[in-house]
C-alpha cells in the first residue's frame, strides 16, 4: 500500500496529514488551483518540491530514493515525449530498461499503442500527432513502465471537451485492468464520480476529506468539502435555532426544485422565494441563478443556483418559488 | 455595435487542395450573443482570424453593418478580443489597464471622460474595488475580468471576439465569470462572438449557436434547437455529455421499425441519454445489458446514474434513477428520438 505520513504540501507543519492510497484502485485527488495537488504528485514521484513528509510503498520507505529508483510513473498536464524519437521508440524507452527481449518489447509496444488508439502512428514523431494523441502516447509510456504507482496530474485538462470525455471513459476501462495504484488529480467533481474508487479532497494544502465519491457527496465533512464536490458550488442557508451542531446549512444546486415542476409535499419540504437573475441552458441541464431570501431579515439575500435536468423555460427577473427536501439540507461546520 | 454579415466567405490556404473553411454565410445581429462551437481543427480559429482581419478570405465578403470590411485590416474594424489567457500590462494598475484603449487611439478624450467610462465598466464587472491595485497582484479570475473590461471600454467597439475565455479559469469561478460576462453583454448591448470547443459554455452563453465541423457550419440555431433537434448526427453526438446515442434501424425490434417507416424511414435512430427510460427486462421492445454504471449524484434521495448498455453490437448511455448492476438485462423505452439517413435528419418523434 502507498502511504504518505505527516505530509506538508506547502512545507508548513500546520497542514500535515496522513493518507493511504487504496492498493490497485484509483484515487481522484480533487482540488482547485494552489490546493497542493501537483506538490503531492511531485512528492510521490520524488521530484523537487516544497512538499515534505514520508512516502512509503508496502511499508518500504521511498522518501530518500531518487525518482528513477521508485516504481512510480508520472504523466503531467503538459505532456512530455521524446521529440526526436518515433512513437514506437517513445513507448520502448521504459521497456529497454526492463531488459526485455526484442520480440517481447515489440509485442508490448504494439499492444499498448493499440489499446491507446495510436497503433497506426508507430513510425511518426510526436509532433506529427494531435494533442490528444500526444497525451495518449505519454500515457502509453507511463503504462509501459509497469510501475506499481501511476500518477496522472490533470492529464486531460489541455484537451478538447469531447476528446476528454472519450478519454475519461477509455482510461477508466484501461486502468481497471492494471494492478497499479492510480492517483489522478482534477479540479472537476465529475472526474471524481467518473474515475474515482476513492476521492481525496484538498484545499490550500490541507486534506478536507477522503472517502468514496458517494460518501463525500452525501456526507461532506465541512462547507469547503461540500463546495469542492459541487459544480456549481452549494447554496448557503442560515443556521436555524435549535439546529444540530454546525455553523451553517447548505443545499446542492441539483437538490432544489422549481415551483413549476411539482407541488411541494408540506411536511418534508421547505419553500423559498427566488428573485431570478438569469437562466442558462446547456441542453441536458438548466441552471437558474438568482437571489434567495432565506432568513427573516428582508435585506439579507444569498446567491443561489438551481440545477435541473432537461430544458426548462424560466422567465428572468421574476420571483419564483423553490422547493427543497429537508433531507437534502446539509448542516455543516465552516472549517 | 455592429451587425456582422458573412456572405459566402471561404478560405483556402495557398497551394492547398481542400478549403480550410467551406464558403459560408451567416448573420449575427446587432447586440447578439453568438457562439461558434467546434472541436480543434474544425475551422474555428480560421473563422475567428477572418473576422478579426488577420486573414483575408479567399472568397466572399464580410460586412460590419453595411460597410464592406473584407479588405480592411484589424485595426480599422474596431473590434476587441479576449483570449484564453488574460493579456495585461503588468506594471500598470487595473484602472490604467482599463483606461489604456481610450488613451492610445488618438480619441483626444479628456481625463474626466476617461475616468467616468472606466468607472462605469468597472462597476458593470464588479471590479471597482480593485482599480488601484497592480495588475500583477490580482487573481487569474480578476485578470480575466480586467481583460474583458478592456475589450468593453471603448464605446465605439464593433464587436467583442472571445476565444476560449474561460479555459484557464478554474470551475468554481467559471460560473461567476460567465454570469458577469453575460450581464455585461446584455446591459451594454454588445455584439459578442464566443469561440469554444466546450458545448456547455457555447450553449449557456449564446442566444444562437453555430456548430462547426471540418470547415463547415452544420447547424445554426437556439441552444434548445441544436440540442433537441440536431440536423446532423455529428451535432447530436457533439452536444450533450455523453452525446446522442445511435442505433441502426435494421437491428431494432420489428414493432419499432414498423413505426419508423412512417417517420421519415431513417437508417439510424438517435436518442439522448435522458430521453430513454430503463426498467427491468421485458417491459419494452428494445433491450440491452448493463455494461457500466457511473454515479452522477442524488435526486429526491435516489442515486442517479449514467448506465452504459450493450444493445447487440452497439453501446448506448441512459441516465436513470433505476438501481441496476453490471450484467443486468434491461428494457429501454424511448420517449424522444431523431431519425437520420446518411447522417442527416429525416424525422423526429416525441414531446419536448
Amino acid at each position: 500500500m502507498l502511504r504518505v505520513d505527516r505530509v506538508c504540501l506547502d512545507g508548513n507543519e500546520a497542514t500535515a496529514f496522513d493518507y493511504s492510497f487504496a492498493p490497485g484502485e484509483m484515487t481522484v485527488v480533487l482540488g482547485g488551483n494552489l490546493s497542493g495537488k501537483t506538490n503531492l504528485c511531485r512528492l510521490l514521484a520524488g521530484l523537487p518540491t516544497r512538499a515534505c513528509g514520508d512516502v512509503s510503498y508496502k511499508e518500504q520507505p521511498l522518501t530518500d530514493l531518487p525518482p528513477q529508483q521508485r516504481s512510480v510513473a508520472v504523466v503531467f498536464q503538459a505532456f512530455v515525449n521524446y521529440p526526436n524519437w518515433t512513437v514506437a521508440q517513445n513507448i520502448a524507452s521504459p521497456l529497454i530498461a526492463q531488459g526485455l527481449s526484442r520480440e517481447v518489447q515489440e509485442q508490448k509496444i504494439r499492444s499498448l499503442a493499440q489499446t491507446l488508439g495510436i497503433g497506426d502512428f508507430l513510425d511518426r514523431n510526436p509532433e506529427e500527432l494531435s494533442g490528444g494523441q500526444q497525451q495518449r502516447l505519454a500515457i502509453a509510456r507511463a503504462l509501459a513502465q509497469q510501475a506499481d504507482v501511476l500518477v496522472l496530474d490533470e492529464p486531460l485538462v489541455n484537451l478538447d471537451y469531447k476528446l476528454r470525455e472519450a478519454l475519461v471513459l477509455e482510461l477508466k476501462a484501461l486502468l481497471s485492468e492494471t494492478q497499479a495504484t492510480v492517483i489522478y488529480t482534477s479540479s472537476d467533481p465529475r472526474d471524481a464520480f467518473a474515475l474515482g474508487d476513492q476521492v481525496l479532497l484538498l484545499e490550500k494544502n490541507r486534506k478536507l476529506q477522503a472517502g468514496t465519491p458517494l460518501e463525500v457527496y452525501q456526507q461532506p465533512a465541512n462547507l469547503a468539502a461540500a463546495h469542492l464536490m459541487s459544480d456549481p458550488g452549494v447554496n448557503r442557508l442560515p443556521l436555524i435555532k435549535g439546529d444540530e451542531a454546525g455553523d451553517c446549512r447548505a443545499v446542492r444546486p441539483e437538490h432544489v426544485r422549481l415551483g413549476s415542476e411539482a407541488a411541494p409535499s408540506a411536511d418534508t419540504e421547505l419553500d423559498f422565494e427566488m428573485q431570478v437573475d438569469s437562466v442558462e441552458r446547456s441542453g441536458d441541464e438548466t441552471f437558474v441563478h438568482g437571489r434567495v431570501n432565506a432568513t427573516e431579515r428582508a435585506d439579507v439575500t444569498e446567491h443561489w443556483v438551481v440545477r435541473r435536468p432537461g430544458m426548462h423555460s424560466v422567465e428572468e427577473r421574476q420571483v419564483m418559488t423553490l422547493h427543497v427536501r429537508r433531507d437534502d439540507i446539509l448542516t455543516l461546520v465552516v472549517d | 455595435m455592429a451587425r456582422i454579415r458573412l456572405d459566402g466567405v471561404g478560405f483556402t490556404y495557398l497551394g492547398a487542395d481542400a478549403a480550410t473553411l467551406a464558403p459560408l454565410s451567416m448573420d449575427i445581429s446587432h447586440g447578439e450573443a453568438f457562439s461558434l462551437l467546434g472541436a480543434s481543427g474544425a475551422g474555428k480559429t480560421t473563422l475567428l482570424n477572418l473576422l478579426s482581419g488577420i486573414l483575408q478570405p479567399t472568397r466572399g465578403r464580410i460586412y460590419f453593418d453595411d460597410v464592406d470590411v473584407t479588405g480592411l485590416p484589424g485595426r480599422a474594424r474596431h473590434l476587441a478580443q479576449v483570449f484564453q489567457f488574460p493579456v495585461l500590462y503588468q506594471s500598470m494598475t487595473v484602472g490604467e489597464n482599463l483606461a489604456f484603449p481610450l488613451t492610445t487611439r488618438g480619441l483626444n478624450r479628456n481625463p474626466a471622460d476617461i475616468a467616468l467610462r472606466v468607472k462605469a465598466v468597472a462597476e458593470e464587472l464588479n471590479i471597482e474595488g480593485i482599480l488601484n491595485r497592480g495588475a500583477n497582484g490580482i487573481s487569474l479570475f480578476e485578470k480575466q475580468l480586467v481583460a474583458i473590461g478592456r475589450a468593453l471600454v471603448r464605446p465605439d467597439v464593433s464587436m467583442v471576439l472571445l476565444d476560449e475565455p474561460l479555459t484557464a479559469v478554474e470551475p468554481s469561478v467559471k460560473w461567476r465569470l460567465r454570469q458577469t460576462l453575460k450581464q455585461a453583454q446584455r446591459d451594454l448591448g454588445v455584439t459578442m462572438v464566443y469561440v469554444t470547443h466546450d458545448q456547455t459554455e457555447a450553449l449557456t452563453f449564446a442566444e444562437r449557436v453555430a456548430v462547426l465541423a471540418d470547415g463547415e457550419i452544420l447547424q445554426t440555431g437556439s441552444p434548445e434547437d441544436v440540442y433537441q433537434n440536431p440536423t446532423h448526427e455529428f451535432v447530436g453526438h457533439f452536444l450533450g455529455s455523453p452525446g446522442m446515442n445511435f442505433l441502426p434501424v435494421a437491428e431494432l425490434p420489428e414493432t419499432l421499425r414498423h413505426r419508423l417507416k412512417h417517420q421519415g424511414d431513417p437508417e439510424r435512430l438517435g436518442f439522448r441519454p435522458e430521453s430513454a427510460k430503463l426498467s427491468a427486462a421485458g417491459a419494452f421492445d428494445l433491450t440491452g445489458v448493463v455494461s457500466s454504471r457511473r454515479i452522477l449524484g442524488t435526486q429526491q434521495g435516489d442515486v442517479i446514474s449514467m448506465y452504459g448498455l450493450q444493445c447487440g453490437d452497439h453501446s448506448v448511455f441512459v441516465r436513470s434513477s433505476a438501481s441496476q448492476v453490471v450484467g443486468d438485462p434491461v428494457s429501454i423505452d424511448l420517449r424522444h428520438w431523431v431519425g437520420f439517413r446518411n447522417g442527416i435528419r429525416v424525422g423526429r418523434h416525441g414531446a419536448e
